[in-house]
């Protein structure tokens, strides 16, 4: 017997997520959706589930469930129906969750996820979208003795009532690896799509894990087990991970694996059981009497079809077109749609190569946002400064050492690259003179660079760069002291 | 020919959150177990090929547009909680982690 359990075991994983929608209010009530307010400053009474309150469906949230509906190939149903899922828990007032059952309002469809696998090869996997559903969040449940005191729990119910998008999918994944390239491929389509800000730290991403082995060869599905509320993609891994392990051992023992919720530590990497399953019918779905069926007519699929951007891998492999850059630089830039409408726009700005705006953006404008932990809309540089700050390099007039030297600070200011660029005296060097009087000095302090250049040593060239650089403070324009040396050498 | 038995009585209860005493129960079944018998006269209606109705209003349900307006106030939302902390509610200790999503 091998050791690793996933010699002897094949893993069935299916993904239920559940994402919080871009809308302004809630699904049913006037009341905003904001993150970080003090407790129940952002409720109204229908979230309170106060007696004689009714819930009104908010029109954005059709819209945006029919945005990923079409993004993953499903069929937008033309009724759906809003049940309620009843059961009893204090940061759920009304005692039942409104959600869809029966008739989502988005089914069957599917997402291709590319797995990276060795250096510059992929592979694709494609995973079953079973259903996407609309439902109501749950306020937020504080437990923590130091917090709430001992033997009481603090609720707060600003969540309760923020739209949810439940995306579940088939049990078509086969790794945690699998797992995890599915769930950020489909957080890359969300905020593509607009549909959702998948922001996992405020809980606007989360995922629940279903978990099943069966041996290898076996067609049959072994009993799943459910890890819930994981927050992270690592988490995510991890969990599944730990929980692979646990019942490889019960089923290595001869034991059965029972159908549970579990919670998964991710200090400890250890699993714990958080309740055996309740059965489905338990939650007593039927259609709640509240609410019409909601109607959705061919036209307004169609609006919404028509308003769709470019999807990531669409514009992925255009970006390897279409600028000739790597699979790996194109991927790089369309891992956000804002990024990539930024290099697309410095790279039509710039008269040069794409793939320097490429190189630009991802060493340069990366670094700045990691350095400030913003992402691209949070800074002022517009792609076209972008594209004037490469262009006085492309011209000589400033070298590529003094633009990084002025990039963040037009990064975070917008401003003009030239008049900063004076401003600093940064401007390169061009007098011929000046550049073959430290050309002429930088040969004679180097005989056996010339030496070894003229036994064939081409690449000597750009040590002696360096070396003209250093003495002109770094400021001459490369293109001249190339042309200098290369007349100096071979004369 | 009873319709609902004792065990599925206290299931129910349980699901709902209600203690009953044994002789509640016991009472609870039987009048149970009399309403079904009264309603299951629906039964003798052949529906096959009618689709189910939720509703008597054959509309689609009416929408709102996406604008907030701010809450209510806090003081008015937490006027009849039993305890308060600050701007929460306290509610007696439940299992961490036995969420719903």
């Amino acid at each position: 017997m091998s050791d690793e359990p996933l010699d002897r075991y094949e893993v069935v994983i299916g993904l239920e997520v559940h994402t919080h929608l871009l809308t302004e209010s809630k699904l049913f009530s006037p009341a905003p959706v904001r993150y970080g307010d003090p407790p129940n400053h952002d409720v109204h009474w229908i979230d309170l589930g106060l007696p004689g309150v009714l819930p009104v469906l908010n029109e954005k949230v059709i819209e945006l469930a029919i945005r990923l509906g079409l993004a993953t190939h499903c069929t937008v149903n033309p009724r759906s129906v809003f049940a309620r899922k009843n059961y009893f828990y204090p940061d759920l007032p009304k005692g039942y969750q409104i959600s869809q059952y029966e008739e989502p309002i988005v089914h069957g469809g599917w997402i291709d996820v590319k797995m990276e696998e060795k250096k510059g090869e992929t592979r694709t996997v494609r995973v079953g979208i079973t259903r996407a559903h609309l439902e109501e969040d749950a306020g937020k449940s504080i437990h923590d003795d130091a917090v709430a005191g001992p033997d009481r729990t603090l609720i707060d119910l600003n969540r309760c009532g923020v739209p949810l998008l439940e995306v579940v999918s088939e049990p078509d994944l086969r790794s945690a690896a699998e797992a995890g390239a599915y769930l950020r491929a489909l957080r890359q389509l969300l905020r593509y799509l607009g549909v959702s800000g998948g922001d996992m730290e405020k809980g606007q991403f989360r995922c629940d894990a279903n978990v099943s082995l069966r041996p290898r060869g076996s067609t049959e599905l072994g009993t799943r087990t459910e890890l819930k509320n994981l927050n992270s993609f690592r988490f995510v891994e991890g969990a599944i991970e730990a929980e692979i392990e646990r019942q490889a051992e019960i089923l290595d023992g001869g034991g059965t694996v029972v159908q549970c919720t579990l919670a998964y530590d991710p200090d400890t990497h250890r699993i714990s059981v958080l309740r055996v399953k309740e059965n489905a019918s338990d939650y007593r779905y039927f259609p709640d009497p509240d609410l019409i069926p909601v109607a959705i007519d061919e036209a307004q699929i169609e609006r919404v079809r028509a308003s769709l951007p470019e999807l990531p891998d669409v514009r992925r492999e255009r970006f390897r077109e279409a600028y000739k850059l790597s699979d790996y630089e194109a991927g790089l830039l369309t891992e956000s749609r804002a990024l990539a409408d930024f290099f697309e726009a410095a790279a039509e700005a710039h008269d040069g190569t794409a793939k320097t705006v490429a190189n630009w953006v991802l060493r340069d404008l990366l670094q700045v946002l990691k350095d400030r932990d913003i992402e691209i809309g949070g800074l002022a540089l517009r792609p076209e400064t972008l594209a004037a700050l490469l262009g006085l390099v492309d011209r000589g007039r400033l070298t590529a050492a003094s633009a990084r030297k002025l990039f963040p600070e037009i990064a975070g200011s917008d401003a003009d690259p030239e008049a900063l660029m004076r401003e600093q005296g940064l401007e390169a060097v061009r007098d011929t003179g000046l550049i073959e009087g430290a050309v002429d000095e930088a040969l004679a302090a180097n005989p056996q660079a010339i030496e070894k250049f003229r036994s064939g040593d081409a690449k000597v060239v750009n040590f002696l760069m360096g070396q003209v650089m250093k003495r002109m403070g770094g400021k001459a324009d490369p293109n001249a002291v190339r042309a200098l040396l290369a007349r100096k050498l071979e004369g | 020919m009873s319709r609902i038995g004792r065990d599925e009585v206290e299931a129910i209860a349980e699901l709902a959150r209600l203690t009953l005493e044994p002789d509640e129960a016991e009472r609870m079944t039987r009048d149970l177990d009399q309403i079904l018998d009264y309603v299951a006269a629906l039964q003798e209606l052949d529906t096959s090929g009618i689709e189910p109705t939720s509703h008597a209003i054959l509309l689609a349900t009416p929408v709102r547009a996406d604008q907030a307006m701010p809450g209510i106030d806090p003081e008015t939302a937490l006027a009849n909680a039993p305890e308060r902390a600050g701007s929460s509610f306290v509610v007696p200790r439940v299992i961490a982690g036995d969420e719903e999503g």
